[in-house]
This record gives C-alpha cells, structure tokens and sequence, in this order.
C-alpha cells in the first residue's frame, strides 16, 4: 500500500491496522537466547525499559492464556507503571504474542483497565547468519484501544504518561549493568 | 461508528478505521480534488462516499471549500500529523526497548567469552 505524504502512519498490511507499530532489530544472539531473554523474569528485569528507565521485577507466565506482569520505573522517578497482559502465543523459539491491557498503574487517576480495549504486541524472531536474530515486533489494535477509550472517558491518558516519558528520555541505550 | 462525541484525536482514529476513507485520505495526499474525482475509483455510490467525507470532514482529517459550486476537497495534514505523532510515541518506546535488549544480549556474549578464554 503506497503510503500517505505528510506523516500518514503505515498501515499493516498483514492486521489491516492503520496505526500499528512495527519495528525491527538485529541482535547478536540466537532466537532461543533472545526469546529467553524476552520470557525469562530474571532476564527480563534485567534489560525491559528504554534508555532512563529500570524494572525491578516481572512475573510471568509464558504460555497461551498465562499473564505477564512487567514493572518499569524512569530512573528519575518522573514514571512508574506495570504492564500487564495476557500471552497469546508463545512458540519457542520464532513466535511470542501477548495482549496488553493495563499500561499505567503509576496514574491510576488516569486509568481504568476495565474500560481498556486491550491493543496486541506480536514479536516475531528469525535466525539470520553469523548466529544472530532478526526480532520483529508489532504493536498493533490502538485504533480500537482509543476510541473505546474515549467513550468511556479518556484513555489517552493512560498511555499517554508513559509516551510522554519515554519521550523525553536520550535515545541511545544507557549501559546497564 | 458514531464519531460526533469523540475528542478530536479520537475522532481521526475512527476516520482511520475505514478503507475507503484511508483511500480517499491518500488519494487527498497527492493534491486537493473535487468530490466528483474522490469518488469516481469507489465501486460504490456517490451517497456512500458523500458519507465518507462528512465523517473524514467532521474528524478534522479533511476540509472543503466551493470553487465555482465545485466542492473541492483537501487534506489537513496537521490533523493527520497529531495522529501518527501519537503511535510514533508508541515506536520510540519499542525502538528503545530493542535497544535495550541488544545491548543487554551483547553484555552476555561478553560475559561467555569472558569465562572462557579462548
């Protein structure tokens, strides 16, 4: 599909949603290292969260219909959230997919869960050469999570803590330790 | 989709959901267009696509003006933009989270070849 001058997000052809996310990135370990990474808590915690920001811990159960709950902190305490969600696939080591429907207990103010249309992550992990994985990860349903969220009274809200975080961190990765 | 009681961002994400809106919305991308020539590539009536616009016009995502009792059509990008500003949130915070991962699965390859020396 040609896309739209002036900013006009790409749609995914593949979910027919016009607002996903889509990012990919190569990292230099097999599929089954990176998916551990992605499903183990000790391992998670260890990395989740861009650049200025920490997990403390994460529980998660990672098979179709088990819930993952991941906590996530701005190191300068401008943020705290947990994400929760519920997988929907999880095929070792190529395949992990999970519905998130809470982003933002850290404004519960802001947020109701209960009147969130969850939105879907799907993480796709492909083997390329030299041993290194090709990780692919869509973020997709906020079409449906906003306007849900708007008729019953704001969910921008919610999400929109956490983007405006995120947004005003550095881009590049801190070193974690 | 009732979209008169959404706020405006809201509104351009229900606009969004549609298709034939998204085409006429990319179709506006290339130049502004008289309703005559939005509709004619939609293998349905001109009711139909007169309905499109009004909600694409009332989500802000569009406007019109009359040229010579032409109603011609064209895109406001600003409108546009506020959108996809928002679900690029969205891709700066999965960006930095693979950021992140890489970096993290890089400290483990150095910590392996650390332990064995070789």
């Amino acid at each position: 599909m040609a896309s739209l001058a002036d900013g006009m997000p790409a749609t995914d052809t593949a979910t027919g949603d016009p607002l996903s996310v889509r990012v990919r990135k190569t990292v230099n370990a097999s599929p089954e290292r990176a998916f551990a990474a992605l499903t183990e808590p000790d391992l998670v915690v260890a990395w989740w969260g861009p650049a200025g920001f920490a997990s403390d811990w994460a529980d998660i159960d990672p098979r179709p219909g088990g819930t993952l709950r991941i906590h996530m902190a701005a190191t300068d305490g401008s943020y705290e959230g947990v994400l929760r969600g519920t997988y929907l696939t999880v095929e070792p080591p190529t395949r992990l997919s999970f519905r998130i429907a809470d982003h933002c207990n850290g404004a519960p103010e802001l947020f109701d869960a209960a009147k969130m249309a969850p939105t879907l992550v799907e993480i796709v992990l492909r083997p390329i050469d030299g041993g290194r994985t090709e990780i692919t990860l869509t973020h997709s349903g906020f079409q449906d999570a906003v306007v849900a969220g708007a008729h019953e009274g704001g969910w921008s809200g919610a999400f929109e803590k956490l983007a405006q975080a995120v947004a005003t961190r550095p881009s590049s990765p801190s070193p974690r330790t | 989709m009732e979209t008169e009681s959404l706020d405006p961002l809201s509104a351009a994400f229900a606009a969004l959901a549609d298709p034939t809106r998204r085409a006429i919305l990319e179709r506006l991308a290339r130049g502004e267009a008289p309703v005559g020539d939005l509709a004619a590539p939609f293998p349905i009536t001109p009711q139909a696509v007169s309905r499109h616009i009004k909600v694409l016009e009332k989500s802000g995502l569009i406007s019109r003006r009359t040229d010579k009792q032409r109603r011609i059509i064209r895109l406001n990008p600003q409108a546009l933009k506020r959108t996809s500003d928002w679900v690029n949130r969205y891709r700066a915070f999965w960006e930095g989270q693979l950021d992140s991962l890489g970096a993290f699965l890089e400290t483990q390859n150095k910590e392996a070849s650390d332990g064995e020396p070789r």
